[in-house]
């Protein structure tokens, strides 16, 4: 029961997060971040060297948190990709690309 | 006005810096060329989603649909 409550909760937090991240991205626009893929530029970094120091703060913790209850980067950029068909191909189009996203995401956390 | 927050600002900005540098290293001769109906000066667009641009020369504007219209 407690393992079904367990992944109950961790679906629904898979779903949050990725709900949040479509909206932050959304904001970035599709087309800029077509560019910045295309570009072999990652769009995880970016997003994190610009935020202000509370903002790093937030992340680390609301991620974080997510890390401790079993969610993985990968778990939530598939939920991501699930509600935004459209970024599949700005993710997984260049080689290696979603890989380098997900180590930048971890070493951000480890940091 | 709708609160950007600085890690979308700084998607924005790269993604304006690598759109500029994709413009200054494609050819000009790969660039779609189009004619001022105007002053029939030749002009070139930087590929991209753009929905309106000016004439350099004499500054009329054409709408996405009135050039490839």
């Amino acid at each position: 029961m407690s393992s079904f409550m367990a992944r109950s909760a961790r679906h629904f937090l898979v779903i949050k997060a990725a709900r949040l991240f479509r909206k932050e991205l959304n904001k970035a626009g599709l087309d800029n971040l077509k560019t910045l893929a295309e570009g072999g530029i990652s769009i995880v970094g970016t997003y994190l060297e610009g935020c202000s120091p509370s903002e790093k703060t937030q992340i680390k913790r609301d991620l974080g948190g997510l890390l401790q209850m079993g969610v993985t980067s990968d778990m939530i950029f598939e939920e991501l990709i699930r509600q935004m068909p459209e970024l599949a191909p700005i993710i997984e189009g260049k080689k290696g690309y979603k890989k380098t996203e997900v180590e930048k995401l971890l070493s951000f956390l480890k940091e | 006005r709708e609160n950007i927050p600085d890690g979308i600002q700084a998607i924005l900005k790269a993604a304006g810096e690598a759109k500029k540098d994709i413009g200054a290293k494609t050819p000009a001769a790969t660039q779609p060329q189009y004619e001022c109906s105007e002053c029939h000066a030749q002009f070139s667009v930087l590929p991209g989603e753009w929905q309106k641009v000016a004439c350099p020369s004499c500054k009329k504007e054409y709408t996405r649909e009135e050039l490839l219209g």
